[in-house]
């Protein structure tokens, strides 16, 4: 038989099939865990725009599907089929919420937070959905009760203010606050003329020690004649702020006795604030029985909750830290390094770390000796001349520097970085082929004013393979513009993401705690 | 001698075209019957009449004893398989080999091994003069070749009534020697039922036994070589001489 | 008159002859079907059917699939930008596809791919006496050619389906999440939220139903080709010309049903 047909119709046979089958599992939303999941039945008033398998949510996670809705005598009851990993608290609202372009509807179980939960969901059961039947006339009435309680907190205030000694209290410290503000005024514009000499004279001393510097090389007189000069511009200085000082003794004292009296009207402010906050705290007057009323309290929250949603986009930067060390062949050498990536975004990051560079660069030190007039050579050579110089050369071969380092990614595939590459100003340019971290190019060049190398940069280019998770190794080449200086390097490491660091430091706390 | 096929005033036409008009037809069992005529005259039809291919539009047809038109459609397979044809051009399937297609009507109705089939088919290509030709397709083959392979597969299933439709048509006088002594060999050896249409004069008075004349949607004579040669009907002198001249119009 | 006459007559006849047709092409399907559990089952036939069919169709499908997907999936992102509903692209190509382009376009192509071939090689077959061969040899061309190429269209039009509309999904996938940048997650989320199970295994039953169109309308004029190669040729375009009006005909008519 011609098994070659065979095994071709065999292929494009099991193929197709299993393209059906995927096919088929993927939307019909099949489920091949064992564990179905649990039933929850909720008796409700009202299943328009919901039906057989709709999605169940709970705060924003799908965690099951609509399995059936039955009218049992006259209960309207859904039964939901919920994920066995998820437990619900038994205090949640059967609410039918919609979404998307076209609006269609899901369920959502929210909870209740004025009722507190006496447990989980349990199978079996029949809950109260306490559904709302979300209609106009509901929404007029919620609008119409948060317009009564404006108006209460309104009027709160104002019975607050129409109190005699609040009423006085706050007039007072207005009026300190403004005479402070007074009196500062008439300080500085008193002293204006003082304040302006000081800073002439301070004016003639600097060009005073300006000519100082500049007839450096004159002679000893001239120097003498200077510094007399400049003596006197000091004391020119010192007497003027002595007369201010003499000038102003009144004014400051004023000064002070008028902070202090501040400082007074300020306490009792403050005490006049404390009355109040106490007669709050104790739910005395309107506004204490609003402010320590529940709902105003969630109110707030959801205020401070909404502030807290603008700050969290922080809680999504993500670090990550990474120690490695390489080898470099030829060197017979080695570098080690910690990083710390801070992303911002996805695809920003800054990098801060400190190696220690491994790097062949060979420092000049020139040291210059100088003749200097003594009583044994006077005359022989001019004072000042340079007599020889110690010329040293030495291998900076291990020494700490530093990274700092802003780094952006495009479109996830190539990403550049400038700033400081060990203590030098440089760049670099990644190319990350399967649009991840696991597998990375990088070009980098730094130190342009690297001395013994032909081309006046340090360049380096690298391969990375993040293996594992934590572990990558890593290969490269060293200093690839000069010829004398190429190496090889090899190296490898451990690399800490965010959530690794989250549970070692969990995890360190936790073994403290354990020790304690 | 009883009569293997009987026609009975069989009617046939195709559109307007008349074809037959009334048929008077007795096969003889164990002979060799050579149907003559001029060409389109409906003989090709005939055979396919007698194998149920084509249904008359009237008249009677029995083979075996069994009437074709009113059989069942499993009962005409049976019927079908007493029978072996060769087409005018063979009718090789083109998509087979030389030996599949002779292997086609074993595989299809013998419960026989492939070891078997395979012997069977290189005995009937060498009874054709064809061994070596198995693995060509009939793509590859001359006229003379393909007619011989189509001998091979309608004798494959040793039928009782073989039908040739112009067997000699197209080949050399030598092939057409070879063929004519395939056809008598085979008749006496198996003691076949054979039906034979040929203008080939010569082959015709060679291996009949009986021959047929059709003219005009009639069999106009029917009678043994012997009558044929002798009789001084003029329909049948003209067919003989070759003539344009005489009461078989050309138009 | 005459005109009149002669007009009538033509339509008359026409009418008359396609309801011929038909009818035959049912009884012929229907003893198809019948024949299909007869034995010798002739599962070589089927596989070299299956793999004329099926596998060597499969490169012309996955380019049509894969391209209705990109130019569908750019359509619906053009549109849907309007309204800043970009992720909604994939719901609607997975619909499309799944629904309507995935099983038609499919069948389209194979028609006129694999069924003209069918219908030329009967034709050839008809015309050089082969049916009659295998009629005088006790074999029912029915039985021998057409189950065959029914079965093969049955197994294999499904088969095709799945993969014109794999391809479909993954053109629109392309276009939408990489050439345009659509979040992919929503993208694949909306795509499969609004499809169910009912849905592909429908597709599945129009591609099924499509596959027994092709076989019957293309063996049916094959076994009835007259008049030599000029024949084989006219029946070659009648039968795909008829394939695919039948195929958006059935489309029409079983998305009605099944919707």
């Amino acid at each position: 038989m011609n098994s070659g047909l065979e095994v071709k119709v065999g292929i494009f046979v099991v193929a197709a099939t299993v393209i059906i089958a995927v096919m088929g599992a993927v939307f019909g939303k099949m489920d091949f865990s064992r564990d179905k999941g649990y039933e929850i039945r909720f008796e409700i008033l009202d299943a328009s725009g919901i039906n057989k398998d709709v999605q169940v949510f709970y705060r924003g996670v799908p965690i099951g599907t609509m399995k059936d809705i039955t009218l049992e005598g006259e209960d309207l009851i859904a039964t939901l089929i919920l994920d066995k990993s998820f437990q619900i608290p038994d205090n949640v609202v059967f609410t039918v919420r919609q979404r998307g372009f076209v609006g269609e509807k899901y369920v959502e179980l929210v909870r209740d937070p004025q009722i507190p939960a006496a447990g989980f969901l349990q199978s079996g059961q029949v809950y109260d959905g306490r559904q709302n039947v979300v209609s106009m006339d509901a929404v007029m009435a919620k609008i119409d009760k948060a317009a009564e309680q404006i108006a209460i907190l309104v009027g709160a205030l104002n019975d607050v203010f129409a109190r005699d000694d609040s009423k006085a209290a706050l007039n007072e410290s207005i009026q300190s606050l403004r005479s402070i503000t007074s009196n500062i005024e008439t300080l500085i514009a008193a002293n204006d003329e003082k304040f302006d000499e000081i800073i002439e004279n301070a004016r003639s001393l600097t060009a005073s020690m300006d000519r100082i510097v500049a007839k450096n090389e004159r002679s000893v007189d001239t120097s003498i004649k200077n510094i007399k000069e400049l003596t006197a511009s000091l004391k020119n200085f010192s007497a003027s702020i002595d007369k201010l000082m003499e000038n102003n003794t009144n004014n400051i004292d004023g000064s002070l006795a008028n902070i202090k009296e501040i400082t007074d009207k300020l306490n009792v402010a403050m005490d006049d604030i404390k009355s109040i906050t106490k007669d709050l705290n104790e739910g005395k007057g309107t506004l204490g029985m609003l402010i320590n009323d529940n709902e105003t309290k969630e109110e707030v929250k959801s205020v401070v909750s909404n502030v807290k949603n603008m700050v969290s986009r922080v809680s999504e930067w993500n670090l990550d830290v990474t120690f490695g060390a390489d080898y470099l062949f030829d060197a017979n050498d080695a570098r080690g390094y910690v990083n710390l990536r801070l992303h911002t975004t996805p695809s920003t990051f800054y990098l801060l770390g400190v190696s220690n560079t491994p790097r062949v660069d060979t420092k000049r030190t020139t040291t210059r000796y100088t003749l200097v007039t003594s009583p044994g050579n006077a005359g022989i050579l001019p004072d000042g001349t340079v007599a020889f110089e110690s010329v040293k050369d030495e291998n900076k071969s291990s020494k700490l520097a530093f990274n700092l380092q802003y780094g952006h990614i495009f479109e996830k595939i190539i990403g550049m970085r400038v700033g400081i590459f060990e203590s030098t100003l440089g760049g670099a340019v990644d190319l990350y082929p399967l649009r991840n971290d696991n597998l990375s190019l990088s070009f980098e060049i730094y130190d342009f004013n690297s001395f013994n190398s032909g081309f006046e940069a340090y360049t380096r280019a690298y391969i990375r393979w993040h293996f594992f998770r934590n572990f990558f190794i890593q290969a490269g080449v060293e200093d690839i513009l000069n010829n004398t200086n190429r190496v090889f390097a090899l190296g490898g490491g451990v690399r800490f993401v965010d959530n690794d660091l989250k549970f070692l430091a969990g995890s360190a706390g936790s073994a403290a705690s354990a020790v304690q | 001698m009883p009569n293997m096929i009987e026609m009975t005033d069989v009617h046939k036409s195709f559109g307007r075209q008349k074809v037959h008009s009334g048929i008077n037809l007795n096969v003889v069992k164990g002979a060799i019957t050579v149907i003559i005529g001029p060409s389109g005259t409906g003989k090709s039809v005939l055979l396919k009449e007698m194998m149920g291919l084509v249904l008359p539009d009237s008249g009677k047809i029995t083979v075996d004893g069994v009437d074709i038109e009113t059989a069942t459609k499993s009962r005409l397979l049976e019927l079908r398989k007493k029978f072996g044809m060769l087409f005018q051009n063979a009718a090789l399937f083109d998509s087979m080999t030389v030996s599949e297609n002779v292997a086609f009507p074993l595989k299809e109705h013998t419960a026989m091994t492939e070891r078997e089939i395979k012997s069977a088919v290189a005995d009937r290509l060498r009874m054709v003069g064809l061994s070596g030709a198995d693995d060509k397709y009939p793509s590859e083959l001359s006229g003379g070749m393909k007619k011989r392979v189509g001998l091979a597969r309608a004798l494959a299933l040793e039928p009782e009534i073989m039908l040739y439709d112009e067997p000699t048509t197209g080949l050399d006088p030598i092939m057409t020697d070879v063929v004519d002594d395939l056809i008598f060999d085979t008749q006496k050896k198996l003691d076949i039922t054979s039906v034979v249409i040929s203008h080939d004069i010569r082959s015709v008075l060679k291996i009949a036994d009986y021959i047929g004349m059709i003219y005009n949607g009639k069999i106009v004579r029917y009678g043994t070589p012997e009558d044929f040669r002798t009789t001084d009907d003029p329909y049948v002198r003209q067919f003989f001489s070759g003539s344009k001249d005489g009461p078989i119009k050309v138009y | 008159m005459g005109i009149i006459k002669g007009a009538l007559e033509l339509t008359g006849r026409k009418t008359l002859k396609m309801f011929a047709d038909a009818g035959s092409v049912a009884v012929m399907l229907m003893d198809a079907v019948r024949m299909i559990p007869k034995r010798p089952f002739r599962l070589k036939l089927l596989l070299k059917q299956i793999e004329f069919i099926g596998a060597n169709s499969v490169p012309i499908v996955i380019l049509t699939g894969i391209f209705t997907g990109m130019v569908f999936g750019l359509q619906c992102y053009v549109g849907f930008r309007n309204f800043g509903a970009e992720s909604m692209a994939g719901t609607i190509v997975a619909l499309a596809m799944i629904r309507e382009l995935g099983p038609v376009l499919s069948s389209i192509m194979v028609a006129a791919r694999a069924g003209s071939a069918m219908t030329a090689e009967l034709g050839t077959m008809k015309v050089t006496e082969q049916i009659d061969a295998l009629y005088s040899m006790a074999v029912d061309p029915v039985h021998y050619l057409m189950v065959p190429r029914l079965t093969a269209s049955m197994i294999a039009m499904p088969l095709m389906n799945g993969i014109c509309i794999l391809f479909g999904l993954l053109g629109g996938y392309f276009v939408n999440v990489i050439v345009m940048g659509t979040n992919a997650s929503m993208y694949y989320d909306n795509s499969v939220l609004y499809v169910n199970g009912a849905d592909i295994f429908n597709s599945m039953f129009k591609a099924l139903v499509f596959g027994i169109i092709i076989a019957s309308i293309c063996c049916y004029n094959g076994f009835n080709t007259k008049m030599g190669a000029e024949g084989v040729g006219k029946a070659t375009t009648t039968a795909v010309v008829q394939s695919c009006v039948l195929i958006l005909m059935f489309d029409y008519i079983m998305t009605s049903f099944l919707v």
